[in-house]
């Protein structure tokens, strides 16, 4: 392979080669190969959907990752887009969740067209089975205001829950259905759309730490990494449960902390569920590659990712008592990931007062797959335009400040 | 060598899409295994982990030690869930 020439060389006039062109691109890119407009913090889903919309819009930031891309709680969801039963009543939040559910046809196309990645985007619907009288009242009330606000959900009875998923138990009261609510693979997404943003102008360094974040006169200049200093004008700090230590790098408190799901995930199975299932014990979700994924947990356990045999006995109760036959697959594998979790379960999103270009994308907890197409657009927009399509007063940092006074 | 032999026989993962991911940057067992699915199948790798392990030393320049081995993941054998069922919560 031929080697590039380096900056010395050109100027010694070592590499006598080149056209006088030539050299001066290579000198530019020498010069600048340190340095990026932008630099996110962190390469899981949240970081590379930036990346991939900020590139889209001619930008060309650089993905600085202390290990590879998707290697943690992106690498392992289940892939749930499970807007309607998981935003947990109506309001702003309610409002990010489906529009950003909305942006995944188009996504998914363009994805497919730019990268020739199958995101697995499979549109089956959600299927509440509903167990006990408690459990239907429950269904009832979210189904009420669900209608109340103009989105498509179905009570089902149990014969016509049967009838659109023979494989379940029989022994339910009902079930709701939520048709909107989907799922995707979350391998295949983040792998896609860190594709795509490198092929629209992004970089990406993998195995490389950000040590320090420097400001001067009140805005971000630079961070200091572990491949040396690289000077910028915006921060993205996208680092999910490792947000902290870098809002730490700029004096900011970010208050996320991990919560850790555990996952079971079966052998290759011919297809069983046509929607993914849900009831008060767990979820289960027949990927592409035949597998049912059956999650999760909801644990404070710090940085662990172990899986243990309590969370595993549930699985398989919890998993048996929904689709009875399932007992007689075996279990594959078993994982647990690490979800970026603040105290009132939304996604911290925008900039922090006092230090100018500094950006948190992180907090999305059960979400960030959902979240991801719309955190990239939003945050794309307050880089480029200054300003985001979606209000963000509920999201940003300042809204835990107002607490405490 | 032929491009479409299948390296990962139980997700029956190819030569050529193994080096692609590598090409495409995947420079590690568990990288190839994200991209491609080599390795998620039910043998958990034991057979595809070394042929895997071996082109990414081919192709990145390096020695097959340099390379670490994939994720773990427990069981190691498939087990029936109706057995763990039946160990764990003989009263459910």
């Amino acid at each position: 392979m031929k080697r590039a020439a380096s900056a010395g060389e050109i100027a010694s006039g070592f590499n006598a080669d080149l056209t006088s062109a030539e050299v001066a691109e290579c000198m530019r890119k020498e010069a600048g190969l340190q340095d990026a407009e932008i630099v996110i913090v962190g390469g899981g889903i949240i970081g590379c959907a930036i990346a991939y919309y900020l590139a889209r819009r001619g930008r060309e930031p650089l993905i600085i990752e202390r290990c590879e891309i998707g290697c943690e709680a992106s690498g392992v969801a289940a892939g749930g887009l499970w807007p309607q039963h998981y935003s947990g009543g109506s309001g702003i939040f309610l409002e990010l969740c489906l529009q950003s559910n909305a942006m995944f046809d188009e996504l998914a196309s363009e994805l497919r067209a730019l990268t020739n990645v199958d995101i697995e985007l499979l549109h089956g619907g959600l299927l509440q089975l509903l167990f006990t009288e408690e459990e239907v009242a429950e269904a009832e009330a979210v189904v009420g205001w669900q209608r109340a606000r103009g989105l498509e959900v179905e009570w089902l009875t149990a014969g016509d829950a049967i009838r659109h998923e023979p494989a379940i138990n029989p022994d339910i009261l009902g079930a709701v259905f939520f048709p909107h609510d989907d799922q995707v693979g979350t391998l295949q997404l983040t792998q896609a759309l860190h594709c795509g943003a490198r092929k629209a102008g992004a970089r990406s360094w993998l195995r490389t730490c950000v040590e320090a974040v420097e400001v001067a006169a009140g805005r971000v200049v630079a961070v200091e990494t572990s491949r040396g200093r690289v000077a910028c004008d915006v921060v993205v700090n996208a680092a999910g449960p490792w947000a902290g230590e870098v809002g730490q790098m700029i004096g900011s408190e970010v208050p996320v902390i991990p919560v850790r799901g555990q996952i079971l995930c079966t052998e290759p199975l011919p297809p069983l569920l046509h929607s993914c299932l849900i009831t008060e014990e767990i979820y289960l979700v027949q990927k592409n590659s035949g597998c049912v994924i059956v999650g999760s947990t909801r644990e404070r356990v710090g940085f662990s990712k172990a899986v243990t045999a309590e969370a595993l006995d549930a699985f398989v109760a919890g998993a048996i008592r929904a689709v009875p036959i399932l007992g007689r697959a075996h279990f594959m594998r078993a994982w647990a990931g690490l979800r970026p979790f603040a105290e009132d379960e939304l996604p911290i999103l925008g900039p922090v007062d006092g230090v100018r270009g500094f950006i948190n994308a992180t907090a999305h907890f059960r979400n960030g797959v959902l979240l991801a197409p719309i955190t990239g657009k939003i945050i794309s927009e307050l880089i480029v335009e200054g300003r985001s399509s979606f209000p963000l007063e509920q999201f940003t940092l300042e809204r835990f400040k107002s607490h405490r006074n | 060598m032929e491009h479409d032999l299948i390296i990962c026989r139980c997700e029956e993962v190819t030569r050529a899409e193994i080096l692609d991911a590598i090409a495409n940057g995947a420079d590690s067992v568990n990288a190839v295994k994200r991209w491609t699915r080599a390795g998620m199948g039910l043998c958990q790798g034991k057979f595809c982990g070394r042929l895997v392990s071996q082109m990414l030393a081919n192709e990145l320049g390096c020695e097959v030690g340099q390379i670490a081995p994939a994720t773990a993941r427990p069981p190691v054998r498939p087990v029936r869930l109706e057995l763990l069922a039946g160990e764990s919560s003989g009263d459910q």
